[in-house]
């Protein structure tokens, strides 16, 4: 309230009289900030446009090195146009003033990427480890845990080997083969697999299929010692 | 406010996962230190630090319900710089679930590193969002939280509207998860807590994240290796980040408390 009435007190705008037919509201409210950060944003990427424009016009024309910076420039101008909008925006601002086609900034573009990728793999890496005390401390905890997780696995996995093959070797699974039949031969197999015979059939064609292993000599390799 | 551009090193920080931050991870003129916005390669906003716009009352406030949080950091292996791991059983086989090793819970015993979560926890396919056990056992820590989340969605909304407009669409969706009539579903704690670099898994995707330090610290800068930019702030200063990138902090020394204001993921669903 005082900061209203200081500011109306101070007003002197009705003493001047060109400034008569003016009317001056009071700056009651100031309004902070005039611009969201939105807005900024698309101003200075607007300005930035523009100011890659400048350099771009100021390598044109020159030599290799020329055109690999320039390469360079039109790769930042398309992340900020827009992939879509590029080659219309290039056409427009370069492609026609400057007589250079679409396709010639493109191979710029690719030399300024090849020219980059060499020097990146040149460079050392950018990104050394952390040393500071809490980084090696947690990194090598971490390490130790990883190493007793390994351990626990051998372990485990050691004193229960023998009974773990037994078991798996014991334990029943389904197996289908894919025989060749009839429509007739295999829906009477299917009345049959349907019918209350079914677990004594089931053993049968097991043990079938067991002798037939015999006569075609097919066993399993680790099997067959203990048979013989 | 100042602005920059920052360059894309996406390729180079891939590998960078649960490594600790390091201040060589930072272009000199990059480390913010006032009121700055900076903006990717594209021209979008990524990142934007307002100085001295938090209450010191409120913050006070934050920081000693903050640090009563007692959470362990079990789950939050990523975070804390190590892999998850499935702990070892006392019969010495392994568990089924993979978290964070007791080895490295016992590193950040010492430091008395916590965690917790207050507001609403991000949902999965099989499991809808729902509000965290801490804020079922105490809810008056939300309300005491009350004028800071506030103050801190109005900055968001004077600053980044239409960042703002798309979460706040998201969390009008589960008006029981919301936070008031703000845009966060949830409000996260990570006490004396040093993060190695991670992504925010939970949070709303193409959102931004509210970060306010408190306490009294020095260091424990934000680092964002992928746009090589570092954040300097102190006790009274917000911080609006993309938090899908990889970010992680500087070593702190003395007493912090890190407060995330956030939209969980799939709260509607």
């Amino acid at each position: 309230m005082k900061e209203s009435v200081t500011v109306l007190r101070n007003d002197r705008s009705h003493q001047n009289p060109k400034a008569k037919h003016i009317v001056r509201f009071p700056r009651l409210i100031r309004r902070f900030p005039r611009r969201t950060a939105e807005d900024v944003a698309f101003y200075r990427t607007a300005y930035r446009i523009a100011d890659l424009e400048t350099q771009a016009r100021e390598w044109i024309g020159r030599g290799r090195d020329a055109n690999t910076e320039l390469g360079r420039i039109f790769i930042r101008l398309k992340g900020l146009v827009g992939h879509r909008n590029f080659e219309k925006y290039y056409i427009a601002k370069f492609g026609r003033p400057y007589n250079i086609a679409f396709r010639t900034a493109q191979s710029y573009m690719r030399l300024a990427r090849e020219a980059d990728e060499k020097a990146k793999s040149a460079r050392p890496a950018p990104y050394p480890l952390a040393t500071d005390q809490h980084a090696v401390a947690i990194r090598e905890a971490a390490e130790r845990a990883r190493q007793a997780v390994a351990g626990a696995a051998e372990d485990s996995s050691s004193d229960s080997a023998s009974n773990d093959a037994e078991t798996a070797a014991n334990s029943i699974c389904i197996f289908r083969p894919y025989i060749r039949m009839t429509r007739e031969q295999r829906d009477t197999v299917a009345q049959l697999w349907k019918s209350k015979h079914r677990k004594s059939v089931d053993s049968d064609v097991t043990d079938y299929m067991l002798r037939l292993c015999k006569k075609y000599d097919v066993f399993r390799s680790d099997s067959k010692d203990s048979d013989d | 406010m100042k602005t920059i551009f920052v360059d894309d090193y996406k390729r180079e920080t891939a590998h960078l996962t649960r490594e600790f931050a390091s201040l060589e991870h930072v272009d000199k003129d990059k480390m913010l230190g006032k009121d700055t916005l900076a903006l990717r390669p594209d021209g979008c906003p990524t990142a934007l630090l307002l100085k001295g716009r938090m209450d010191p009352k409120l913050c006070k406030t934050a920081f000693d319900i903050g640090w009563t949080m007692n959470e362990s950091l079990e789950t939050r292996a990523s975070v804390v710089g190590s892999a998850a791991m499935p702990r070892i059983k006392k019969n010495g086989r392994r568990g089924s679930f993979a978290v964070t090793p007791n080895a490295v819970l016992e590193e950040l015993e010492r430091e008395h590193a916590r965690q917790g979560t207050l507001g609403a926890t991000a949902g999965t396919r099989a499991r809808p969002a729902q509000i965290t056990e801490l804020t079922e056992k105490r809810p008056e820590l939300l309300d005491q939280l009350r004028s800071l989340i506030e103050r801190s969605d109005q900055l968001f909304e004077e600053f980044l509207p239409s960042f703002r407009a798309v979460q706040r669409a998201e969390v009008k969706k589960a008006p029981l998860l919301r936070l008031w009539r703000t845009a966060f579903s949830s409000a996260y704690f990570a006490k004396a807590l040093q993060c190695a670099y991670h992504r925010d898994r939970e949070n709303l995707r193409g959102a931004m994240s509210v970060l306010l330090p408190l306490g009294t610290f020095t260091g424990g800068q934000l680092v964002i290796p992928r746009w090589r930019i570092g954040i300097a702030f102190e006790p009274g200063d917000l911080l609006l980040f993309d938090p899908g990138q990889l970010h992680g902090n500087l070593p702190i020394a003395g007493k912090r408390v890190s407060l995330v204001l956030y939209c969980a993921r799939r709260i509607a669903a």
